[in-house]
């Protein structure tokens, strides 16, 4: 069996250690319910710790899966040394959006349930608006879902792998230029329920945040970011082990029609 | 380069006008869903919901208009096209024919939707000028966006889907901004994200640019 | 009926079932943590498998 390397075992222990202190310390943590806290947000700004994460981890993701999209491009650019299978990156872009699905739609969820609590406490639960309330950045947010969700749609209805990979490449390229309006630029226009650097709710303002948040805030989202990461790397590495195999498979079919 | 991108927007502009019917087809459209929405809401419809009843209306004749350029051509007809000229000349003819068509076919829309819903515009030049730009920008991420559902199979419905939720941003900013000029109420920084549009656009048709000519090669 | 407030309420605000909470989120996080681990050296050895099926040494 392969020995891991040092850097890999490190940043799997520290996305363990960093999420197993958010998941402790975040729970157990007395904070201040001060008014300047927002009176109906209480103990429910814990959800802060791992609501917010969320949505760095997605960017991150996204990110990642940025830069294989365009490695994709450059390996299938004939004008330029093919140094590894396109398809290989192809791969990681694919797993890396996926785990940024992923992590929207964690986001969207506990985003979900900290507006019942602490936005539409007076609505009734059989309501649709007591659970979403089309604030700016949740709609944005489901926008990136959906954006996402087309790119794999794009996916399944093309036949030809090498096709697949460019096309859906160039698709997600294009997509993340959409993404930075979608959370820098309009939450600002429309104003919402969320904080905002100029406007919407002053909860978590610099006066507003606690201090003790803001020790557990910043390095659960590293955590959040390693353990995604570490999932991106296991499904990457996964389909890689499939597409060898049948590469593989695919080889022996060929030596042995050719020693007959 | 420019001798490239005369010719083709030549080229665009005489196959329309040969085949007129794309165009009047969108007319027909446009007319007959000002008279539908002027017969159904009368004068119970407010400024705001008028701005963004012209809007979905443009986001959908957008999206007719568009669908063409890549989708109506054959194969072979495109594979001849990319002998004969670069793919940058190519995506960006067909940026500027849409964008083109686009303006022309919003203008005549906002003219029909203000006579009819009889509008009081607070900035009518802003308003225009917002139109046009709004056309200019969704011509930038529809373009290439067929481009790219040219390559798949079921074309028209993967472009409705994967075009819809690229434009629900640009949308947003132009309804927000347009509500703006035309009420005159709510403008907060509005010059900044107007610059910010402009930014986009520019940004989505050089990328456009960079991206197409990995699309078309085999 | 305000379902998730008054269960938030009632385990947040009540001293001692905060720690009930911790206990069920930590089996969790410790099941997916062991899940991942496995996946981790499944997925190793089988790489080390491969690296062996493509190279064979002679």
């Amino acid at each position: 069996m392969t020995k891991q390397s040092p850097l890999r075992i490190t940043y799997k222990a520290l996305a363990v250690a960093l999420l197993l202190y958010a998941l402790i310390y975040g729970l157990l943590a007395e904070i201040p319910v001060s008014p300047q806290m927002g009176s109906q947000l209480g103990q429910s700004a814990r959800n802060l710790l791992y609501h917010v994460p969320n949505w760095f981890a997605m960017l991150v993701m996204m990110g990642i899966s940025l830069y294989h999209s365009i490695r994709v491009l450059r390996l299938t650019d004939p004008d330029r040394e093919q140094t590894e299978n396109p398809l290989r990156a192809d791969i990681k872009a694919n797993e890396s959006a996926r785990v940024g699905v992923m992590f929207n739609i964690l986001g969207l969820l506990t985003g979900i349930i900290w507006a019942r609590v602490s936005w539409n406490v007076a609505k009734e639960a059989t309501s649709f608006s007591a659970w979403w309330g089309w604030d700016p950045i949740q709609t944005c947010a489901l926008i990136a879902l959906l954006i996402y969700l087309a790119y794999y749609l794009l996916r399944n209805s093309i036949e030809d792998p090498e096709q697949k990979a460019k096309v859906s490449a160039v698709y997600n390229i294009f997509a993340f230029m959409t993404l930075i309006p979608l959370f820098f630029v309009i939450p600002r226009i429309l104003d919402g329920l969320h904080p905002t650097a100029d406007g919407g709710a002053v909860l978590f303002k610099k006066e507003g945040m606690n201090n003790l948040l803001r020790t557990i805030l910043y390095p659960g989202m590293i955590g959040f970011i390693l353990m995604g990461v570490w999932i991106y790397e296991i499904r990457s590495r996964a389909t890689t082990l499939r597409f060898r195999w049948q590469e593989w498979q695919s080889n022996q079919e060929y030596d042995n029609s050719h020693q007959s | 380069m420019w001798q490239e991108l005369r010719v083709l927007l030549r080229k665009e502009i005489m196959l329309e006008w040969k085949q007129k019917y794309a165009f009047n087809g969108l007319l027909l459209y446009v007319l007959s869903m000002s008279i539908v929405i002027a017969l159904v809401f009368r004068d119970e419809l407010n400024p705001s919901n008028w701005n963004l009843l012209l809007w979905l209306m443009l986001l959908f004749a957008a999206i007719n208009a568009v669908a063409k350029s890549f989708l109506s051509e054959k194969p072979e007809q495109l594979r001849y096209l990319y002998t004969l000229a670069r793919p940058a000349a190519i995506i960006l003819a067909k940026f500027i024919y849409n964008a083109g068509l686009l303006a022309l076919v919003a203008l005549l829309s906002l003219g029909v939707f203000a006579f009819l819903g009889e509008q009081h515009f607070h900035d009518p030049l802003a308003y225009v000028g917002l139109v046009l730009l709004g056309s200019l920008s969704l011509a930038a991420n529809l373009t290439l966006v067929t481009a790219i559902s040219a390559k798949a199979q079921n074309q028209s419905t993967l472009l409705a889907v994967l075009s819809f939720p690229l434009i629900v941003p640009l949308l947003l900013m132009l309804v927000r901004l347009s509500d703006t000029a035309l009420t005159g109420t709510g403008a907060n920084q509005g010059e900044g994200f107007l610059g910010f549009l402009l930014v986009l656009t520019v940004i989505l048709v050089g990328v456009s640019v960079i991206l197409f000519p990995f699309l078309w090669r085999e | 009926m305000n379902f998730p407030i008054s269960l938030l309420q009632d385990i947040l605000f009540t001293s001692d079932k905060i720690y009930s909470v911790l206990a069920v989120v930590l089996v969790v996080f410790g099941a997916f943590l062991f899940m991942m681990i496995r996946q981790d050296r499944r997925l190793s050895q089988m790489e080390s498998e491969m690296n062996e099926k493509d190279n064979p040494h002679p």
